[in-house]
């Protein structure tokens, strides 16, 4: 009995990373041309994940403290936008982040102000931010993609310390100090009460806007290095490149709250879900996959993560307006 | 306060917010109008009946949803998924045009149904689970053509967007029949009254002995329904079909939805055609005026941001 206890447990940890893991096993063992588990190719995921990863660590901070951030679609590709667009005009490295960093405040402000007493729908909120957003980025932008042709941050991007990109340290780093904030601290344990309930947590005393502040504060904060690394890692913004990130991020947040601690959104789960989603995005890219078979996958990989993330709980989500 | 008092407080409440989005519509005009006299033309408000055809009928199936407690983003690629299958049954396969608007028609319900299927059944948000269905739609939408265009319709098919029926635009006269059909069940009918319990309150509506599950299940399957009639007429109306047509509309349907069920508080047929009229007129207007296509968008989401705003502070909630 006890022994059965253990396994099952176990299992509901565990089993959905080794289901993904045996998948990419497979998906190697079928195609021997695609060197996964080479080095250099797996310093190409890796840096791939570091975007993709932060973007989704944010958006899980969002989720843990209760509010599900749609607005990533907009926000990070106007976020990338605006420090382009300063790198273009010769403004230099310091001012072009900076300029990234008041506009992220900006949108942060907003966020609170709407969202951090739960007053309105944050779905349909984020909705319209996600738009508006990303009609500023097409005025500002003028609807083009802008390269930056800077050897600087050419370098940069493509350099490496002891054989790990520069890259991906800032998505060591970062995932680090936010599990420690998350799973350790005071601040972070009141962040998972007001996600898990709000009634419950105001009951005990617990100040739900500054909580709330606090959470969305480090997703912004996470959502601005992601949007200064993208147009580093690509050599330059594309038009809605939020968008692009907005479902492979839930994917990964959601398909991570299948695992470790499953029904919840977890910082390791998402780690996982950020590099195996990069690993199936590369490997589409080498078997030269159709275009319209990248959107596919991904939408299916969402669909199938949150269906497994919402095993235990299967009543009707409703989302009230 | 007595049953005759609430029931004039009720309709005085309505009118008001009926006032304040007719009293939009001028202020629109009016200004459009001082800054392009173009604007205020018979030629332009007879392209405004025309154009709120579609997007009525779309926002009618978000509505449903909506007051039914969820939200569907797929409408638009189900709308494009549905025009895309009938066209290509209809050019492709030379079936009669009957049996390909069917196809595509049955096919856009369906697709609705296993939206409703995930929410009700797996327990998933619904604005993820249609989200996650857009993206699948549109890898299947440039599977099926391989992303080119397809046109020649029959005539026959292509008289149904166009022309009028005793002077009255066709596509206009396809709004009014669903906004009467809107009015009498969302009003009229046992399945209407159900719809809106469930999203005020499942709890409630579950103890009171309702099937929850199958009522989310429908909701999601006539917005499909709506979608892909809507889809067809589009068809009818453009002449050609390519693989992202029709995915404008589900911003346009959510606007449209959001606005008019903010400032009523509940599903109001007629406040959806105001709204569509306020929206296309906008659109409308920013072009006459010259202004660039990516205001439109901004506009509609701030749009929608301060009907959510005003909604709150008009509906004391």
């Amino acid at each position: 009995m006890m022994r059965n206890k253990k396994i099952s447990s176990f299992l509901n940890k565990y089993a959905v990373p080794i289901i993904l893991l045996v998948f990419v096993l497979l998906i190697q063992a079928f195609n021997p041309g695609f060197h996964l588990l080479t080095w250099t190719n797996f310093q190409v995921i890796l840096t791939q994940s570091t975007i993709l990863g932060l973007i989704s660590l944010g958006l899980s901070i969002c989720v843990i403290s209760g509010v599900t951030d749609m607005s990533i679609g907009g926000t990070v590709g106007l976020i990338g936008a605006v420090f382009a667009v300063s790198m273009v005009k010769g403004n230099g490295m310091v001012v072009s982040i900076l300029l990234a960093l008041v506009v992220s405040a900006v949108l942060y402000i907003i966020f609170t102000l709407l969202l951090a007493k739960s007053k309105y729908p944050s779905i349909i909120i984020c909705i319209c931010l996600m738009f508006i957003c990303m009609g500023i980025e097409r005025l500002y932008t003028d609807g083009k993609s802008i390269w930056l042709n800077n050897e600087t941050v050419q370098t940069f991007a493509t350099g490496n310390v002891i054989g790990i990109p520069n890259l991906v340290y800032f998505l060591i780093v970062l995932y680090v100090i936010s599990y420690i904030f998350i799973n350790h601290t005071k601040s972070g344990y009141k962040i998972r009460i007001v996600g898990e309930n709000a009634t419950a947590a105001v009951e005990t005393g617990i100040n739900l806007t500054k909580i709330r502040i606090l959470a969305f504060g480090i997703a912004f904060a996470l959502y601005w290095i992601a949007s200064v690394l993208e147009p580093v890692r690509l050599g330059g913004s594309q038009l809605y490149a939020g968008q692009t990130y907005m479902l492979p991020a839930m994917a990964a947040t959601f398909l991570g709250s299948s695992m470790i601690t499953p029904g919840r959104v977890n910082l390791i789960g998402t780690l996982i879900g950020s590099i195996f989603m990069s690993i199936i995005m590369n490997f589409l890219t080498f078997l030269g996959a159709e275009f319209y078979f990248i959107p596919l996958v991904q939408g299916l990989l969402l669909l199938a993560g949150v269906a497994l993330g919402t095993m235990r709980d299967r009543s009707i989500k409703q989302v009230p307006l | 306060m007595n049953d005759k008092n609430l029931k004039t407080n009720v309709a005085f409440e309505t009118a008001k917010r009926y006032l304040l989005m007719i009293g939009l519509v001028v202020v629109i005009i009016v200004l459009f109008t001082s800054m392009q006299p173009a604007f205020f033309s018979v030629m332009n408000l007879r392209n405004t009946i025309i154009d709120i055809a579609l997007p009525v009928i779309v926002a009618a199936g978000m509505m449903i949803v909506i007051a039914g407690g969820g939200l569907d983003m797929s409408i638009g690629p189900i709308c494009g998924f549905a025009s895309l299958l009938s066209s290509l049954f209809m050019v492709n396969a030379g079936l009669p045009i009957a049996v390909s608007v069917a196809i595509g028609i049955a096919a856009g319900t369906g697709i609705g149904a296993i939206n409703g299927l995930m929410v009700s059944r797996a327990g998933i948000d619904s604005f993820i689970a249609t989200l996650g269905m857009q993206f699948v739609l549109l890898g299947i939408r440039y599977w099926l053509t391989g992303g080119k265009t397809i046109s020649r319709l029959p005539q026959e098919f292509l008289a149904a967007g166009r022309g009028d029926l005793i002077g009255i635009p066709k596509l206009t006269i396809f709004m009014i029949v669903i906004v009467v059909i809107f009015i009498f069940v969302i009003d009229y009918t046992i399945f209407g009254r159900r719809l809106t319990s469930l999203g005020m309150n499942i709890e409630a509506t579950r103890l009171s002995g309702i099937n929850v599950k199958n009522m989310t299940l429908s909701a999601f399957a006539l917005s499909g329904l709506l979608s892909s009639v809507c889809g067809v007429l589009l068809a009818a109306k453009t002449s050609t079909v390519t693989v992202d047509s029709g995915d404008s509309y589900t911003l346009d349907a959510l606007t449209i939805a959001v606005f008019s069920y903010s400032i009523f508080g509940r599903a109001k047929p007629i406040g959806l055609v105001i709204a569509a009229v306020i929206i296309v007129l906008l659109t409308n207007g920013f072009s006459m005026i010259g202004a660039s296509p990516s205001w439109i968008n901004m506009i509609k989401g701030v749009i929608m941001l301060a009907a959510i705003i005003v909604g709150r502070i008009i509906n004391k909630k």
